[in-house]
């Protein structure tokens, strides 16, 4: 008795959504159509922190990550997106100060690194395309978990960031969604290197 | 009650027909808005703490925002009916099982020791998970029924001197030691995000902020720093105890004592009040209902499982912040409502 209620009242539900969307405007219609289209695909089973566990590129940073205790944090529900410095970014630091950055007494500096590098949510490529599509007259930012800004634009085909002190770098490979996120690898850090003025 | 529940969404859902006929929301449904409020008004902690002899205690910081105007249409339970339980549910478990997989992985990488504690965390959550409340959106326009944690950079800063250093007539610090903290310009200088950052050191766990003769004007307490697993929170420095809504969104049921401080969410022993883990980042961000949009928010960047609900459209977008999912005016980029990702 109660399956069957359950079912035509679900059914019901259906009905009244598909009756609501005939009122759309057809351009309303049209994105809510595109964007349904990205929505449908089915999250992935493992974590950010297993995603950066299986990247190649991305040895650097997993141990950073993993060094500065925030293994629950990408293991957890999220979601965060992560603009992830690719290892041959981190070369340009150099090895003494990467090494340095994963001991203990570095621990601090490595969780502020990663907080700039993290921005709240799932956003995948197609996202960051569709907002640079959206209005080219205006910047699009994103809000870091440190409380900086992240600025993306298009450079030809490839999409560029650009953190608040200016440091840059663009969108290198392709993007891992994982079931509490995305990483998108960048070939730069998005923290300025160079000691601050006097 | 589930009948009831179901039979009040979907009788809800074909009374939102007119509305979602204009082209306004997704899963807005109707329901009570004070029922809804109601419900959500024992959940939040908020009252900002510090222990000791601190010289910021009290005051709010997890704030409700003030009542009066801001209801708006819709309320909660309209999702209540959608025919997609099962698919929450498996992601449920598959949520379970990739913190399993987590939980694994710390085991190998700290050692014997705490194997047995990590195994009977992963053991604790797949037990609690049973009881876990169930994961279902419930959108709010009532401007007094949403809890959130706020960042204020400028509130990390604690007057004084740090655990362990005196105050001395030059401050906290030996005045070699200041000077040559104040003559550093270290390569990550840049890094600690607070304002004025020029003035501020890092040194042994702690950023110190000076004068420019020298003498510490306060500190802040630094995540992988001060603030690390095994260390005692330092006592004068002040928290935000977690409100449960956000306890039960991240899925925090171990038995700590979780505290929200300065972006980030600190598991610590009720017992020993000492930190046991960084359990999560926040943004702390301002999402009002009435208010304009944070900045920062340009793109579209709800979860998984919501995003067949949530979409961007020329009359919604909708974006997350910290646990909720809030519905915004493209056009005018006014908040209109929030969306409990947690019933």
């Amino acid at each position: 008795m109660s399956l069957t209620l359950t079912r035509a009242l679900a059914a019901a539900s259906i009905v009244a959504l598909a009756l609501a969307g005939c009122g759309r405007s057809d351009d309303s219609r049209n994105e809510a159509t595109n964007n349904a289209a990205a929505a449908t695909a089915e999250a992935p089973g493992g974590t950010l922190a297993a995603a950066l566990d299986g990247n190649g590129e991305l040895d650097t940073l997993h141990d950073l990550a993993r060094n500065a205790g925030l293994d629950d944090v990408l293991g957890g529900v999220g979601p965060y997106t992560l603009f992830a410095p690719n290892d041959a970014a981190f070369e340009t630091l150099g090895g003494e100060r990467v090494e340095a950055l994963k001991g203990e007494a570095m621990r601090p500096q490595a969780i502020a690194l990663l907080r700039g590098h993290i921005v709240p949510g799932l956003v995948t490529r197609r996202d960051l395309d569709a907002a640079l599509s959206r209005d080219s007259a205006n910047p699009v930012r994103m809000r870091t978990m440190s409380g900086g800004t992240l600025t993306f634009a298009r450079e030809g085909d490839a999409i560029t960031v650009t953190a608040e002190g200016g440091a840059r770098a663009r969108l290198a490979g392709d993007e891992t969604t994982a079931s509490n996120g995305a990483i998108h690898p960048v070939d730069a850090l998005l923290m300025p290197t160079a000691a601050p003025p006097e | 009650m589930r009948i009831m529940l179901l039979a009040l969404g979907a009788a809800a859902t074909a009374l939102a027909t007119p509305i979602l006929a204009q082209g306004r929301g997704h899963g807005q449904g109707h329901g009570n808005d004070k029922a809804q409020a109601a419900a959500q008004g024992g959940q939040g902690g908020g009252n900002r703490q510090a222990r000791g002899a601190g010289n910021r205690g009290g005051g709010q910081s997890a704030q409700r925002e003030d009542r009066g105007g801001g209801h708006g249409r819709g309320g909660g339970g309209g999702d209540h009916a959608r025919p997609d339980h099962a698919n929450r549910g498996a992601q449920h478990v598959q949520r379970q099982e990739a913190r399993g997989r987590g939980q694994a992985m710390r085991v190998e990488n700290r050692g014997e020791r705490r194997a047995d504690n990590a195994r009977d965390r992963v053991e604790r959550r797949a037990d609690r998970a049973r009881d876990r409340v169930e994961r279902r959106a419930v959108v709010v326009t009532d401007r007094g029924a949403i809890v959130r944690l706020r960042r204020d950079p400028r509130r990390a800063f604690v007057q004084g001197c740090p655990p362990g250093l005196a105050r001395k007539n030059n401050g906290c610090l030996p005045p070699g030691q200041a000077r040559r903290l104040l003559a550093e310009r270290p390569w990550y200088g840049n890094w600690w995000g607070y304002p004025d950052s020029g003035a501020y050191r890092y040194d042994s766990g702690y950023l110190y902020r000076l004068q420019p003769n020298g003498i510490v004007a306060g500190f802040i307490p630094l995540a992988g720093g001060a603030l690390w697993t095994g260390n005692p929170w330092p006592a004068n420095y002040a928290y935000d105890p977690l409100p449960r809504y956000y306890a039960d969104y991240y899925g925090y049921d171990d038995p700590y004592d979780y505290r929200y401080a300065d972006g980030i969410v600190y598991g610590l022993d009720p017992e020993t009040d000492t930190i046991r883990q960084i359990a999560g980042l926040l943004t702390g961000d301002d999402w009002a209902i009435g208010s304009r949009m944070p900045m920062g928010y340009d793109v579209y960047n709800v979860p998984y499982g919501y995003r067949d609900r949530y979409y961007d459209s020329g009359d919604d977008w909708y974006r997350y912040s910290d646990g909720y999912v809030y519905r915004v005016d493209p056009t005018t980029q006014l908040i209109e409502a929030a969306i409990q990702l947690i019933a």
